[in-house]
C-alpha cells in the first residue's frame, strides 16, 4: 500500500485559486462518502482550512489515484501547477510538519492541530479511514504537541490585540481591578474585547461617536457605554485607554491629556491601535502617561514571529526525526503483514 | 575558620555571577542551578557568624564592619524567603550586587575585636541591634525593588523592550515588593528606636540627643513614617513613594557608614 497526498496550499498557491478548491462542510462528507466507494482508494482524509485542501490517500495504486483524484476534484489544468502530490515519507514529513503548525501561513499556530484533528474525525466518523490513516494522523498529533512541548514555536503573542494586552500586563498585575475605556467600535476594539472577556475582564467602558455601537460592545461585557462628549471626565480616573477608531484626525489631543494628568496623580497607560493615530505622540511626554502605537506593538511582534521562525528550524529537525522512525517502523510493519499475508496464501493454496 | 571570611566574598561573588547569567542570558542550567547556590554560600555563612560568635564570646554586632557582615546575610537570608515565598526569581542578581559590596567592605575592613566594652555585653544591645539589622536589610531589599521599578518605569516609558522589561516582574509587583519592605523597615527601626531611647541613656554616662547617629536614624524613621502616612491617607502611589524609599536607604547608608566612621558620638566602639 502507498501513502498519498494530493494538496495545495497557501505557499504554493495564492487565495483566488485556493478558494476553488476548498471544500464546505457538507462538500466534504460528500467527497469522502463518494471515494469511500471506490476500489482503488482504501483510506482518505480530507483536509480543508483557508490555507489549504489536502487529500490524504492509502491506495495501492498510485498514478490511477493521482489522476483520479485530480478529474474527481475538478482541478483544470492550468491550476494543476498549484497542486503537489507527495508519495510515502513525504507524505508523513509533510503531514507532520502540518500538525506542528511549521507548514502554517503564521508559524507555530495551534489551530491547525485542531483542525487536522477535525478532518481525520470526520473520515473516521464516515469509516473511510483505516488501520494505515489511523496510525499516521495519531502520530501526527503526537509529533505536533511534542514540537510544541520541545521547542518555543507557538510562544510569544503575534497579534496586536494580545501584544498589547500583554504589553499592559507588565505594569498591572491584573487587570480585573482597573478601569479600562476602549474609544472606537471597529474589529480591534472587538478583538481586544473578546480577549478580555476571555480574562474575565469586566471594567471596561467604550466610547464612540456612535453612541448605539458603543452600547453594543458594552453589552458584550457587561461594560458601560461612554458618551463621546463625556470622554475628558471618564479620562480622570481611568488607567488604561484603548484606541482604534477609523477617525482620519488625532481623538485625543496633548491639551485635552495635559488637562486631565492635572487633575490626577495616578499613571495613564494609552494604547493607540487606530491608523491613522488616534493619540498625539506628544502625549508621551506628559509626566506619568505611558504611551504604545501600533510600531511599537510591530516591534514585538515582529521579535516574536523571528523567535517563531528560529524555532521553527529545531521544530523541523524533530519532525524529519520522527518522520524518519515512524517511516522505518512503517516499512517494517508493513513488511510483516505482506509476509503473513504470503503465508496465508500459501497455507490456503496447500490445503 | 578565618579563611571564610576570605572565602565568603568569593562564594558570593560565585552565586551573583550565575544570577546575572541566568537574568542577562536566560541560560537553563543557571537557572536551575543559582539557588542552591545561594543556600551553600548563606549555609556557610551562617557557620562564619556562628564562628565568630564563639571564638570572640560576642555576636558580631559591635563594629561597622562586623554589623555589615551580619546585614550582608540577613539580605541574603531575605532574599532567600523572598523567592521562595513569591517565586519570583528574576530579582536575586540586583540584591546580591549590594550583598556583594557589603561583604567585600566587612572581609577587608574588618577586625578582631576581643576586648568589647562592658556596656555591649547587655542584652537590650543585642534587641536593639538585631531590629536596627532587620531594619536596615528591610530598608535595603525595598530601595533595590525601588530602584527595579524606576529602571522597568524608564524601559516603559521610553518604549524599549530590553532584557529588563523582559526578565523583571510587573511594576505593580515591584512597587508591592518595595513597600512591602518598608513596612518591615519601618517596624524594626521602630523597635530599634525605642529599645535605644529605653537602654542608651541608662547605658552611656556620655549619651547625647544630638548624637549624630540618632538624629540620622530619627531623620530616617520620619522620611519612611511620612512615606507610610502618604500613602495610607494621600493615596501617594508608584514612583513617589519609590523615590521616598530610595533616599531613606541613601541616608540610612550615609548614617551607618560615614557617619560611624568620621563624626564622633557615644554611638561608636571603636
Amino acid at each position: 500500500m502507498e501513502l498519498l497526498l494530493l494538496g495545495i496550499s497557501h505557499k504554493t498557491a495564492p487565495v483566488e485559486i485556493r478558494e476553488k478548491y476548498s471544500f464546505s462542510k457538507k462538500q466534504l462528507v460528500n467527497t469522502l462518502n463518494e471515494f469511500s466507494m471506490i476500489d482503488i482508494i482504501a483510506e482518505i482524509v480530507i483536509l480543508s482550512t483557508c490555507n489549504r485542501s489536502e487529500v490524504y490517500v492509502v491506495s495501492e495504486y498510485v498514478y490511477e489515484t493521482k489522476n483520479l483524484l485530480e478529474y474527481k476534484l475538478g482541478i483544470l489544468q492550468d491550476d494543476l501547477q498549484y497542486f503537489y502530490f507527495l508519495k510515502n515519507i513525504d507524505v508523513v514529513k509533510h503531514l507532520f510538519c502540518v500538525s506542528s503548525g511549521i507548514d502554517s501561513q503564521v508559524i507555530g499556530e495551534n489551530q491547525i492541530l485542531c483542525q487536522l484533528k477535525d478532518a481525520y474525525f470526520k473520515a473516521k466518523e464516515l469509516n473511510t479511514t483505516g488501520k494505515c490513516l489511523n496510525i499516521l494522523f495519531n502520530k501526527a498529533f503526537r509529533v505536533g504537541k511534542l514540537v510544541r512541548q520541545k521547542t518555543e514555536i507557538s510562544k510569544g503573542n503575534i497579534s496586536v490585540a494580545t501584544v498589547a494586552l500583554k504589553l499592559l500586563e507588565k505594569q498591572y498585575t491584573s487587570l480585573k481591578d482597573k478601569k479600562i475605556l476602549i474609544i472606537g467600535t471597529g474589529k480591534i476594539s472587538q478583538l481586544v474585547l473578546n480577549y478580555m472577556l476571555d480574562k474575565k475582564i469586566n471594567g471596561v467602558f467604550v466610547a464612540n461617536r456612535t453612541y448605539q455601537k458603543a452600547v453594543e460592545l458594552a453589552n458584550m461585557i457587561s461594560g458601560k457605554a461612554v458618551m463621546f462628549d463625556k470622554l475628558k471626565d471618564e479620562l480622570k480616573n481611568t488607567d488604561i485607554v484603548i484606541s482604534a477608531t477609523s477617525s482620519p484626525h488625532l481623538i485625543l489631543k496633548k491639551d485635552l491629556i495635559t488637562e486631565v494628568m492635572d487633575t490626577r496623580d495616578k499613571p495613564l497607560c494609552m494604547v493607540d491601535l487606530a491608523l491613522p493615530r488616534d493619540v498625539d505622540p506628544e502625549v508621551k511626554n506628559i509626566k506619568n502617561v505611558i504611551l504604545y502605537n501600533l510600531d511599537d506593538l510591530n516591534l514585538i511582534i515582529e521579535e516574536n514571529y523571528k523567535k517563531r521562525i528560529l524555532e521553527a528550524q529545531k521544530a523541523e529537525e524533530i519532525v524529519l526525526k520522527e518522520a524518519e522512525k515512524f517511516w522505518q517502523q512503517w516499512i517494517k510493519t508493513s513488511t510483516i503483514a505482506h509476509k503473513q499475508q504470503e503465508l496465508e496464501l500459501a497455507h490456503g493454496q496447500v490445503s | 575558620m578565618n579563611f571564610l571570611n576570605i572565602i565568603l566574598p568569593l562564594l558570593y561573588i560565585l552565586t551573583l555571577s550565575i544570577y546575572g547569567i541566568s537574568f542577562f542570558r536566560a541560560s537553563t542550567l543557571s537557572e536551575k542551578i543559582k539557588v542552591y547556590l545561594l543556600y551553600i554560600t548563606v549555609l556557610i555563612h551562617l557557620i562564619y557568624l556562628i564562628w565568630r560568635t564563639i571564638s570572640f564570646s560576642h555576636p558580631p554586632i559591635t563594629n561597622v564592619f562586623e554589623i555589615l557582615t551580619v546585614i550582608a546575610f540577613s539580605l541574603a537570608v531575605a532574599y532567600l524567603i523572598i523567592e521562595i515565598k513569591t517565586r519570583i526569581r528574576s530579582t536575586g542578581f540586583f540584591i546580591l550586587v549590594v550583598v556583594v559590596i557589603f561583604q567585600i567592605l566587612s572581609t577587608f575592613f574588618i577586625k578582631d575585636l576581643i576586648n568589647v566594652p562592658e556596656v555591649l555585653r547587655s542584652n537590650l544591645l543585642g534587641f536593639h541591634v538585631v531590629s536596627a539589622l532587620l531594619g536596615f536589610s528591610a530598608i535595603t531589599i525595598s530601595a533595590v525593588y525601588g530602584l527595579l521599578y524606576l529602571m522597568l518605569y524608564h524601559e516603559i516609558k521610553s518604549v524599549k523592550f530590553g532584557t529588563i522589561y523582559q526578565r523583571l516582574p510587573n511594576l505593580e509587583i515591584l512597587e508591592q515588593m518595595s513597600f512591602t519592605a518598608t513596612r518591615f523597615g519601618f517596624l524594626f527601626l521602630t523597635f530599634a528606636i525605642i529599645i535605644g531611647i529605653i537602654w542608651l541613656p541608662k547605658a552611656f554616662e556620655n549619651f547625647s540627643y544630638t548624637d549624630p547617629k540618632l538624629i540620622g536614624t530619627t531623620f530616617i524613621w520620619i522620611i519612611y513614617a511620612i512615606g507610610l502616612i502618604a500613602n495610607k491617607f494621600a493615596h501617594w502611589r508608584g514612583k513617589k513613594i519609590i523615590w521616598l524609599s530610595i533616599t531613606g536607604f541613601i541616608i540610612s547608608f550615609f548614617s551607618m557608614t560615614i557617619i560611624n566612621m568620621f563624626f564622633s558620638g557615644f554611638h561608636k566602639f571603636y
